[in-house]
């Protein structure tokens, strides 16, 4: 996992059309992710993790909401586009063959009235152009190799003919039929119970083996971003709070709400805890951010949180926070990067 | 405190009805945002407005015959007279008198009429969804019974048989549409008993009945509004074609329908006769489906969501 | 090839062939006993309104007509026997066959009503086709551009279809296109060109809720989640509409196929008294008019046992198309 990276984004912002007003749900993301690598993205529901995920794919309705700003330049094998300027046709060339997404709910996220062998050979007529016999052997090795027994028997059954955990194997099979190089997992196993879950983590694992397959992981539960990332996000109020190496993180966080959300585990078994709330409620996104979005539910907070938005800001090599304070050393830090500031103030 | 906190949250869902007259401005609002609601309703309102005012509006006797200016086309044909707008029929009967005196009938039939299958129909489904078990069986099987033949026939066949008067045509709509209440007000019965709510409200000590009135019936109003609109607008729709039959209100009542049968006698030659109250039928229709589209839009968030 | 195949897996390993057809059949069996209990009680219900007035044969015959004529139909229709042995001795016929003879044709009304049948059935056939044609096309194109112009035509046509008096429509029908415009014929049975004003005529209703309904669920299945699974695979737009979102969205369509089938018998009433076409719509007015309670009461259970088949071939057809009820049992 060394090397170019893969997909660069930066200062993503998405906006929606509310009845009410605009809302403002993604406020300058910026990240990048290499060949082989898992990325893991945490937060709250509502913190924009899904959003974004949805904004680099071009599946957010132009009824609904709008990219307003930032780049995300993604190395495809016929050289680098632009996944935020890119059109719908094109957009038919990146789907399924470059970026493959497995969606949260397998119940709802296949189509009932289809067999899910003719669902995985859909991406493969499309993009590998193969004929029906041919997608459909191919279908049922995808079926194989996502671990689902009897796969030539199965390709034929419908949706609701498989286990939930089952469906999701479906659903990544889906996903990577066509050979994608990233995939985009949106919370692929909060519908799951545990041990399903661990089931679909360690198949992911062993793909990501079989190839240079980057992985994207979004989930809202830290042990499952523990047990799978090499690096983590962790995103608050539509921006990324804090960005390290999972080790890294986990060991020495620096952003106060990402200490928020390990403190409330409680010991040291990280495995399976869900986040736990912190006082205060997320913040209303109606308005554009100005100021750090943390800072009415932070006990760190300083005068500066209510006025002026701290930015992503390297603290050492792959490790960064989005803070003025410097909670071990008790003071401000220096050099935190200012991103908007509330004016007349 | 955890327990406490799930019971609130439970109970947050519940529906907390704001002063009538904060929810009427708020869909005065919403109604002014639709246009087509809007039309719909001012249509309606003339309608109804006719209906109960069509001694005053009305031009002239709706019965008054005067053969001398009989079998007249509308004012702006080339024998066409402004003292007869609509025209004449062929007793030289004033249409457009006609379809004002009309309009009673049909708001009488549509008004009645779903107010005794409403009341009807919820009482059916409130005990079939509230006592459940055979009660519910027993009362599904009877609606299934007579939802099974096509509404039409039987309306026809029960009209036939009882004769015809404006108190039993509304007696056979509020009689043959109670089950679709029914079905409507039990299945929202079962839905408020079966989700969180009504368990939490259960959960903390609220009896009964006091869930059915502070829980089901608020929820109810919303889908029972709407419903009671579109089955008004079939209701007139479905009287006229009665009528039409010659089994609704006697021949000598104005209603449109039975100006459609003599218009029919004289279809090719006086055409008039059965255009207006045609569009009379179509238009008072027409208003309540686009109200009650609009309605529905705006009281029943389930459909509203899948917009 | 991986080991790791999930330890639920036999709970949800849909069943061999052999147990799955045994719940399917038992499916189909409980339906079919379903509905013929439905059609024994309807004809009860029938059979007790004709009889809820007291007696059917002071209705059948005109006012002046005296003490002896009607004591004579009661005779006749074994009026004058206890309700409940009335009942047994009709349904016992009509298990043979038999739905009674009809007084103004002096003839067995299963005759009669079998006679006049099959142009009722072309002329609804003809009807429904017309309303599919129409409507599916424009309800899709509506509910996949909404708001803009093709979908403003779509909800105009649907509110339009419903709220059209289809008595009213045939008669501007036969003034206009007919009549004025000399292009159909104004009446009667034939050619193709008889069937074309009353099966259009006869269609709206159909057409304005197939319009509107096809418009909603293509509008609904659009926002589901497997449409949003679809386009990430990278399929065209056009991929997604046809075989994601309208194949779905026309399921909800097959329920109500059925249903308006049958409203559309009950609507001939109107259409071929109007068209004069000797059918079964034509016959039950006669029937009505002339207060024939035998004829009307067979060709009411005719139609509702009509009307019950169709549900039943509904429910069978609707199995076959979605795999979810045919495997859910």
């Amino acid at each position: 996992m060394t090397g170019e990276a893969l997909l660069t984004v930066d200062g993503l912002v998405t906006k929606f059309d509310a009845a009410d007003g605009v809302v403002h749900a993604i406020n300058g993301v910026s990240f990048d992710i290499r060949p082989g690598e898992t990325l893991g993205v945490v937060g709250e529901s509502g913190s924009g993790k899904s959003v974004t995920m949805m904004s680099l794919l071009g599946l957010i309705p132009s009824s609904v909401g709008r990219i307003a700003a930032g780049t995300a330049r993604y190395r495809a094998t016929s050289g680098e586009v632009d996944l935020l300027k890119l059109s719908e046709r094109q957009f038919g060339r990146i789907r399924g063959r470059e970026i493959g997404m497995v969606f949260q709910d397998p119940i709802s996220s296949l189509n009932p009235v289809m067999t899910v062998g003719r669902q995985i050979a859909e991406s493969l007529q499309r993009h590998l152009g193969l004929g029906r016999r041919e997608s459909r052997s191919r279908a049922i090795e995808m079926l194989a190799r996502v671990g689902i027994a009897d796969p030539s028997h199965r390709v034929d059954d419908y949706p609701h003919e498989f286990s939930g955990g089952m469906r999701q194997r479906v659903m990544i099979a889906i996903a990577l039929a066509a050979g994608p190089r990233l995939m985009i997992a949106d919370e692929p196993t909060t519908a799951l119970d545990v041990t399903v879950q661990a089931q679909i983590m360690a198949l992911v694992r062993e793909l990501q083996a079989e190839s240079e397959l980057a992985v994207i992981w979004v989930s809202h539960d830290l042990g499952v971003v523990a047990g799978l990332a090499d690096r983590v996000l962790v995103m608050y109020g539509g921006t990324i709070v804090e960005s390290a190496g999972v080790d890294d993180l986990f060991e020495n966080p620096q952003h106060p709400y990402t200490r928020g959300l390990l403190a409330s585990i409680p010991g040291t078994g990280l495995a399976g805890s869900r986040l736990a709330s912190i006082p205060g409620t997320p913040p209303s996104l109606q308005h554009e951010l100005k100021l750090c979005p943390f800072a009415d539910r932070c006990s760190h907070a300083i005068d500066r949180c209510a006025r002026e938005r701290p930015g992503l800001t390297p603290i050492s090599a792959d490790h960064s926070s989005a803070c003025f304070w410097d909670i071990d050393a008790s003071r401000q830090r220096d050099g935190v990067a200012v991103i908007a500031q509330r004016e007349g103030m | 405190m955890a327990d406490e906190q799930i019971v609130i949250e439970g109970l947050s869902d519940v529906y907390v009805a704001p002063t009538l007259g904060v929810r009427l401005r708020r869909l005065g609002r919403l109604l002014w945002r639709d246009k087509t609601g809007m039309i719909g309703l001012l249509i309606f309102l003339t309608v109804v407005f006719a209906a109960v005012f069509a001694d005053l509006i009305a031009p002239v006797d709706p019965n008054l015959q005067d053969l001398r200016s009989a079998k007249l086309p509308e004012a702006w044909a080339d024998s066409g007279s402004w003292s007869h707008v609509l025209g004449t029929d062929d007793l030289g009967r004033d249409i457009l008198s006609r379809i004002i005196h009309g309009a009673r009938v049909s708001i009488t039939v549509g008004f009645f009429g779903v107010l005794v299958a409403m009341s009807i129909g919820m009482l059916l489904g409130m005990l079939a969804g509230y006592f459940r078990g055979w009660v519910d069986s027993a009362l599904s099987a009877v609606i299934n019974l007579i939802l099974s033949v096509p509404y039409l026939v039987f309306v026809i066949v029960i009209a036939a048989i009882f004769g015809r008067s404006l108190f039993n045509v509304v007696l056979i709509f509020g009689i043959t549409d109670a089950p679709i209440f029914a079905r409507l007000t039990r299945g929202e019965v079962l839905r408020i008993r079966e989700s969180g709510y009504a368990e939490a409200a259960e959960s903390i000590g609220a009896s009964q009945p006091r869930i059915l009135f502070r829980h089901v019936l608020p929820n109810l109003v919303g889908p029972l509004v709407t419903l009671a609109t579109f089955e008004m607008s079939a209701m007139i729709f479905y009287e006229s074609g009665l009528s039409f039959l010659g089994l609704s209100v006697p021949p000598s009542v104005p209603s449109w329908g039975n100006m459609l049968t003599f218009g029919r006698q004289y279809l090719t030659v006086y055409p008039w006769m059965s255009i207006y109250p045609g569009i009379a039928i179509a238009l008072t229709a027409l208003s309540m489906n686009l109200f009650g589209d609009w309605l529905r839009d705006v009281l029943d968030p389930r459909v509203r969501r899948s917009r | 090839m991986s080991s790791l195949t999930d330890s639920v897996a036999p709970a949800a390993r849909s069943a061999v062939p052999n147990p799955l057809a045994r719940i399917a059949r038992n499916y189909y069996l409980r339906r079919v006993a379903q509905s013929i209990a439905l059609m024994f009680g309807v004809i009860i219900i029938v059979f007790m309104l004709v009889r809820l007035t007291g007696d059917p044969a002071s209705l059948m015959v005109a006012r002046e007509a005296d003490a002896e004529q009607i004591a004579e139909i009661r005779e006749i229709y074994g009026f004058d026997k206890p309700v409940v042995e009335q009942l047994t001795t009709y349904l016992g016929d009509v298990v043979t066959g038999d739905l009674g003879r009809s007084f103004l044709y002096r003839d067995s009304t299963l005759e009669l009503i079998v006679s006049r049948f099959p142009d009722t059935l072309i002329l609804a056939a003809t009807a429904l086709a017309f309303a599919l044609i129409i409507a599916v096309p424009l309800g899709v194109a509506g509910g996949s551009n909404p708001g803009r112009p093709i979908d403003k035509l779509a909800r105009f046509v649907g509110v339009l279809g419903q709220v059209t008096p289809s008595f009213w429509l045939i008669m501007l029908l036969i003034v206009y296109v007919g009549v004025k415009w000399g292009l159909l014929p104004t009446n009667g049975v034939g050619t193709w060109k008889h069937l074309v004003l009353p099966a259009f005529a006869l269609s709206v209703g159909a057409m304005g809720q197939f319009v509107r309904l096809t418009r909603s669920a293509v509008l609904e299945v659009r926002n589901e989640d497997f449409v949003r699974t679809a386009r990430s695979k990278g399929l065209a737009r056009r991929a997604v509409a046809r075989r994601h979102i309208t194949r779905n969205a026309l399921l909800s369509l097959v329920s109500v196929v059925g249903v308006q089938f049958t409203y559309m018998l009950g609507g001939s009433i109107y259409i071929e008294s109007i068209y004069a076409r000797p059918g079964l719509g034509q016959l039950l007015d006669a029937a009505v008019r002339a207060r024939d309670f035998p004829l009307v009461q067979a060709i009411t259970i005719f139609i509702a046992g009509f009307t019950i088949i169709m549900n039943l071939v509904t429910d069978v057809l609707y199995g076959l198309l979605d795999p979810r009820i045919r495997h859910g049992g």
